[in-house]
């Protein structure tokens, strides 16, 4: 691949690609340029480790995560209690609290939860965690994609996402409450 | 119309993948006819949906710098 379709391939997701490296940050704008770079000069370095055709984004957002790893981020595990029950977490809990099912999420339980605080949210969670839902949000890429991206089986992909998605929705639900909005009511 | 159904727990078990478009075909029909005769599940996949595109949305509207592909392709050596 020379350096024009190098730049050409980049172009075309490079808005997503600061998009994850600012969610790996937690919002630090110049360390997620700082990484986007890293890691573009690490890829174009090791362009002949792509395979011509192949998924660009995926193995580029591969080589990112192992940047943003090599910069030392530590890694953080926690132990999450989730509730056992398969339903969704806010319709579960927003149906309890006497909303609607009827109802939309982002008029009533999510109505007083702004990007802002939803980011916070999704940057505070465990890193395995944070990391997946992140990418996801970012790319919407498919899960056998983000397996790659994250040189992780599809099934982890999986199991990553869904209690990640569950712990942030919890989240989403104590952000509601402390902001005044709880069972259909908008407590001022 | 298939002759298998899923109940209301198996639906909810395949809420995930189904929103997130995981399924295989066989499955998506399974959980579309139970959608078809279930408000509460149908409501809450649409709930789901809506939460994810609302997360989606805050992470890729996100203020991009500017010259950004300018910025990194200078950093990389010309050879």
């Amino acid at each position: 691949m020379s350096r024009d379709q190098f730049e050409q391939e980049l172009g075309k997701i490079v808005n997503q690609a600061y998009g994850y490296c600012l969610r790996l940050s937690r919002g630090d704008r110049e360390e997620a340029e700082d990484i986007l770079q890293e890691s573009s000069v690490a890829a174009y370095r090791g362009i002949g480790t792509f395979q011509e055709g192949s998924n660009f984004r995926a193995w580029f957002f591969k080589i990112i995560t192992n940047q943003f790893f090599k910069r030392g981020a530590r890694q953080s595990f926690a132990t999450i209690s989730l509730p056992e029950n398969p339903e969704p977490f806010l319709y579960s809990m927003a149906l309890n609290h006497g909303v609607s099912m009827e109802a939309d999420p982002l008029e009533t339980v999510l109505a007083k939860v702004d990007s802002f605080m939803i980011l916070k949210a999704l940057d505070a969670l465990p890193d395995d965690f944070r990391i997946a839902c992140s990418l996801f949000f970012v790319s919407e890429m498919s899960y056998d994609d983000i397996s790659v991206s994250l040189d992780i089986p599809v099934g982890t992909v999986r199991s990553r996402l869904h209690r990640g998605r569950k712990m942030l929705q919890q989240k989403l639900w104590n952000l509601a409450e402390e902001h005044g909005y709880v069972g259909g009511l908008n407590h001022a | 119309m298939p002759d298998e159904m899923y109940s209301c727990e198996e639906v909810l078990l395949k809420l995930a993948d189904f929103v997130d478009r995981e399924l295989i075909d066989s499955e998506i029909a399974f959980v579309e006819t139970h959608l078809s005769h279930c408000p509460e599940c149908k409501h809450a996949v649409r709930w789901e949906g809506k939460i994810l595109k609302k997360l989606a949305d805050c992470c890729q509207s996100v203020e991009k710098p500017d010259a950004l592909l300018e910025r990194i392709m200078k950093a990389i050596p010309v050879e």
